[in-house]
């Protein structure tokens, strides 16, 4: 079958920042030094020649695309300064904005300043919406919730929820039918009988355990080539302490409301610090705060081959979760002074109507290789097993 | 042979004049006195054969008076030693064994020429490439075989005869045959030198291939003006002549003394045309316009391009009906339709060819060709990208810039049998056109920087940039985004009319940088980058008896120790009639064979190699039989010799300028009565005596 070919891809793709790479001519150095590529997965010359003949399809159903993480080896080491490892950054945006239907997110990179508007729209219409519905502002204790009443937070929480699980959950379908359709899995190499649910079950934990969470790839093979640098300021590390205390953080969050719906504790009743929901809130704030700021300056300082080109994608992401932990540990020390302060009311206005944001644009922008990227690393995961058997 | 100063057809030739006397058995006179020289190589042949043994060995031949073995034979030192000899001994004959003759057979005739001796008494034994080189690891074979053809050596050396070069008389002038971008350069440094120059053009106007191109690579030169500057040179030369609408139409003599006949076509337009735009513009006859490569039409009267050279309009006859509507539109002035050639006769010292090339033309249906106006060739494609082209340098389709382009490689260039089918002309086209890589990225470049929307594919089986300056086009066009894709040897891209679809054309390609992939390109223009062809210089060819290549271009002597020169002596080579060649390659050859000319017109005489056919007219009975063996004009001729008193008989006899020694006569002759001098059939024997007289082991036969 003869592939029918896209010219307008490449010039599309430059859009998303891959401005350097029509210089690439296809010697594969990339490829070869790469800590991450193997038979099963060869990039970043495969994926940068689909991109230049315009092999959109093929592009788009490329597992290959999320099993990079720039650690900017084939950058350094091209002979055409065709900025493979960048091309692949400004492919995975590419592809965020294809998966998504909405094209919202085409729009948040390709139009920065609209994107930032709406960005900024759409915290002030949370924070109006939430000061519309206010309460008394107690001035002896910060009572957060009679402020903004937990109700109004957490049914509002919930509609985000649904409206981001919906629009991720399109994405994902999008993504995983065209990388099986390309890979050759179907239903029944996934769920047909018990020997390929263990095999799913497994990749499944490959891709969200070990690789996700655990950084396994990340943490090993892409540190392997990368110039030592003083432990807290290696890049797996401060990824994974974002990404650990932005979970942590949203998990304090659901758990904290399941507790009010079990009838433990109210939401905003005050707990010591070692309660173990509050404790969990706190350790995971402190990473994000301290993984953010460094990921931050990181960029400011080009700290790195991976981060010399910063698009505005990168620090709306990084500005947002910045935000967030930062208004969120304010808000936590507000709450210990002896005197409750004003502003603390503005500042946890300021913080209820950040994280709403970021959850809701989540599908949207940089973060959603939060799902992109496991699910890549499960068909990466499943791969060898189907080949051998 | 004799010197001669004048053409031998008017003047009785020595050696048939040679008083007859009755035939006699004569034995050969072998020499006494043959000096043998045995050389090192510095290792290269004493590595491996026993140089000491061979010496020893060649020591005790009859009539060998001196043996030695040096370390380098073309060493002051080596040549000093022969020198010595000569003195000493009273050589008569040297012998040298050292490496092939083509690199120092010069260098001993001139030692010899120093101690005094003839210099054709000398005679080179190869024992580098043909004993020590070839078998390496037998080094007592290799010893044998050294001694074998030392004995053969001293065996000829003994029989040979002094020789003299052939000499004739120069006439100082050239003929520089093309009057493109070779042929101005050769014709101007010529005229530079002070040698008279004749510059014939077949076309109306000047300048060649050249001026159809808007720029050249490297320098991205205006084409155009680059090739008014070396006209604007030439026509300042005081002792050069141009002739426009003029061809070769006969050649005979020889180097030093060519006699050309011309024949010029009236222009049909002269200076007294006062508007040429109304003249023009009255002609009723619409052809293809071959300057545009077809894609624009001119009229009968007809200017390429306004400003060219001369700058003066033309009449093609061949599409002329005249009519007279030019005549009527000019008022009567400045037109004459009578059409009739002219012949004039031109002697010349030696001939440059500057002919040119042809493009290569694809077959209809070729990447599929001539079936659509959106398939056209890399030449058209100049023409249109041309600003002073026919579509004003926009490189447009049906009023639209093209979205997307595919440019195919080698279209009648390096064609395999099997896969290709042959031209148009019935030949494969198997040799790389060389030009045509970078022409085409050149043309890419252009197209990407003038339309950055057009998508730009180029299809290649393989990509050179090989010249000075040239790499960058291939940088640039992949930093411009030009896609390239690969195709294998066997398998080539496929174009189809999509009718309907959003993109007319459809391109097919295995691409191998795509890990070959099958991919449809769709494109709005398939641009075929077509090769350079021999252009058909049949008459040329048969009037000159320049030998030619397998692939159809000229022959040079040697593509490197005799590059610009044809095996025809006077006759040089310069430019795309000897192989693809781009402008810098064209005229560096120009300046070579133009240097070549000067070098051999230089004196008052040509001189030549002394190794022609000669007749024993003592043995010849007239008989003719040579003359159908003589592929060379002149070479061979019956006279009437007096053999006796009042009895007038026909001999053969040899012009010792006109023939090239090639020796297809001797076997043609059933008295034996020819030979090539200094090449004796007794003299082979001799030497197949020498080798034979001692049995050789198997190793060393090979």
């Amino acid at each position: 079958m003869a592939v029918a070919i896209d010219p307008t891809l490449l010039p599309e793709l430059q859009r998303y920042g891959a401005f350097d790479v029509a210089a690439c001519f296809n010697c594969g150095n990339c490829t070869a030094v790469c800590p991450l590529t193997d038979d099963d997965a060869t990039f970043p010359r495969r994926i940068i020649r689909y991109a230049q003949v315009g092999m959109k399809a093929e592009l788009l159903a490329s597992k290959e695309l999320w099993t990079c993480y720039y650690c900017g080896e084939c950058s350094e080491t091209c002979p055409r300064q065709a900025e493979p490892g960048e091309f692949m950054a400004a492919a995975r945006r590419y592809a965020i904005a294809s998966y998504d239907k909405t094209r919202l997110a085409r729009t948040m990179y390709l139009q920065p300043v609209i994107g930032t508007a709406i960005a900024v729209m759409l915290a002030a219409v949370f924070a109006m919406f939430m000061y519309v519905a206010h309460g008394p502002q107690d001035g002896s204790t910060l009572a957060l919730f009679k402020f903004i009443p937990s109700e109004l937070i957490h049914s509002l929480g919930l509609a985000i929820m649904i409206v981001v699980g919906l629009a991720g959950l399109a994405g994902i379908v999008t993504m995983a039918r065209r990388i099986a359709r390309s890979e050759g899995v179907g239903w029944g190499t996934v769920f047909g009988g018990r020997a390929a649910l263990g095999r799913s079950a497994r990749a499944l934990w490959i891709a969200l355990g070990i690789e996700s969470l655990g950084q396994r790839r990340y943490r090993k093979d892409c540190e392997s080539v990368q110039e030592p640098v003083a432990w807290y300021r290696r890049r797996w590390l401060l990824h994974a302490l974002t990404m650990w205390g932005f979970l942590g953080l949203f998990g304090a969050t659901i758990a904290d409301y399941g507790l009010e719906l079990l009838g433990t504790k109210a939401t905003g009743t005050p707990v010591p610090i070692w309660y173990p929901v509050r404790l969990l809130g706190t350790v995971a704030g402190a990473m994000l705060i301290f993984g953010t700021t460094m990921l931050i300056l990181n960029r400011l300082q080009q700290a790195n081959r991976s981060v010399r080109k910063s698009q505005s994608a990168d620090w709306t992401l990084l500005l947002l979760l910045w935000l967030t932990g930062m208004s969120g540990f304010v808000l936590e020390l507000a709450l210990y002074l002896p005197q409750a302060p004003t502003w603390g009311y503005w500042v946890f206005l300021f913080h209820v109507a950040i994280a709403m944001e970021l959850v809701l644009l989540a599908p949207f922008m940089k973060l959603a290789h939060v799902v992109y990227r496991p699910v890549a690393l499960f068909f990466y995961a499943l791969k060898p097993s189907t080949s051998a058997g | 042979m004799a010197e001669r100063r004048s053409k031998p057809k008017n003047q009785a030739a020595t050696t048939a004049a040679a008083p007859a006397t009755p035939p006699e058995v004569v034995l050969p006179v072998l020499a006494e006195k043959v000096g043998v020289y045995i050389c090192h190589c510095g290792g290269n042949i004493s590595d491996v054969v026993d140089v000491d043994k061979v010496a020893t060995e060649a020591a005790g031949l009859d009539g060998v008076a001196v043996a030695r073995h040096i370390m380098f034979m073309c060493s002051d030192e080596g040549q000093k030693a022969i020198v010595d000899d000569i003195q000493a001994l009273g050589l008569d004959r040297v012998v040298v064994a050292a490496c092939t003759p083509k690199l120092h057979e010069a260098t001993f005739r001139r030692v010899l020429q120093r101690g005094g001796m003839n210099p054709y008494l000398f005679l080179p034994a190869n024992i580098r490439e043909q004993a020590s080189w070839a078998h390496p690891h037998s080094p007592k074979a290799a010893t044998e075989k050294a001694s074998a053809l030392v004995r053969a050596a001293v065996a000829k050396a003994q029989m040979l005869e002094p020789l003299e070069k052939v000499r004739v008389a120069a006439v100082h002038r050239a003929l520089v045959i093309g009057g493109g971008v070779a042929g101005l350069r050769a014709a101007l440094d010529l005229a530079r030198q002070g040698l008279g120059v004749t510059l014939v053009e077949k076309s109306p106007f000047l300048g060649g291939r050249t001026t159809q191109l808007h720029t050249v690579f490297p320098t991205e030169d205006p084409a155009r003006l680059l090739v008014h500057r070396l006209i604007a040179e030439v026509k300042a030369q005081p002792n050069l002549t141009i002739l426009t609408e003029t061809e070769v139409v006969a050649l005979t003599g020889y180097v030093g003394d060519f006699t050309v006949t011309l024949k010029t076509t009236p222009r049909g337009v002269n200076a007294e045309l006062a508007d040429r735009q109304a003249a023009i513009a009255a002609c009723p006859i619409s052809v293809a316009n071959e300057f545009d490569d077809g894609i624009s039409k001119r009229r009968a009267i007809y200017q390429p391009y306004p400003g060219s050279e001369p700058d003066l309009p033309a009449i093609d006859w061949a599409s002329c009906t005249r009519c007279g509507d030019c005549v009527t539109a000019a008022g009567g002035r400045g037109i004459d339709l009578k059409s009739d050639p002219i012949e004039t006769t031109i002697e010349t010292g030696a001939i440059v060819v500057a002919t040119g090339f042809d493009h290569y033309e694809p077959r209809v249906g070729e990447y599929g060709y001539a079936t659509s106006p959106r398939i056209l060739t890399l030449p058209q494609v100049h023409r249109m990208l041309d600003p002073e082209g026919p579509t004003g340098g926009r490189l447009e389709i049906d009023g639209r810039v093209p979205r997307s382009i595919a440019m195919i490689h080698c279209v009648g260039s390096r064609q395999i049998e099997d896969v290709d089918e042959p031209g148009p002309d019935g030949k494969l086209h198997e040799y790389c056109s060389r030009v045509c890589c970078t022409a085409t990225l050149q043309a890419a470049n252009q197209i990407r920087q003038k339309y950055p929307k057009t998508a730009v594919y180029d299809l290649y089986r393989d990509i050179r940039t090989y010249g000075r300056d040239q790499e960058p086009y291939y940088v640039d066009a992949s930093k411009a985004g030009v896609v390239f894709m690969r195709f294998a040897n066997d398998a080539r891209p496929t174009v189809e009319l999509s009718d309907g679809a959003d993109f007319p054309l459809k391109v097919t390609v295995t691409d191998t940088l795509t890990f070959g992939t099958e991919i449809e390109v769709p494109v709005d223009l398939v641009i075929l980058s077509v090769g350079v062809m021999p252009r058909d210089v049949t008459g040329l060819i048969e009037m000159t008896h320049a030998p030619v290549g397998a692939d159809g271009f000229l022959l040079e002597v040697h593509p490197k120790l005799r590059p610009v020169e044809s095996a025809i002596p006077g006759l040089l080579l310069a430019g795309t009639v000897q192989a693809p060649m781009d402008v810098t390659e064209s005229t560096s050859a120009a300046s070579a064979a133009a240097a070549k000319v000067t070098a051999l017109l230089a004196g008052d005489h040509v001189e030549m190699e002394p190794f022609v056919a000669k007749v024993d007219p003592s043995l010849c009975d007239g008989c003719g039989l040579c003359l159908d063996a003589c592929r060379y004009a002149g070479a061979i001729a019956m006279q009437e010799v007096e053999i006796e008193e009042g009895v007038l008989e026909k001999r053969a006899y040899v012009n010792p300028v006109a023939c090239k020694g090639c020796g297809a006569c001797v076997p043609s002759c059933p008295v034996s009565a020819l030979d090539v001098a200094g090449w004796e059939i007794d003299q082979y024997k001799a030497m197949i005596d020498a080798i034979t007289a001692e049995p050789l082991t198997a190793g060393a036969r090979s």
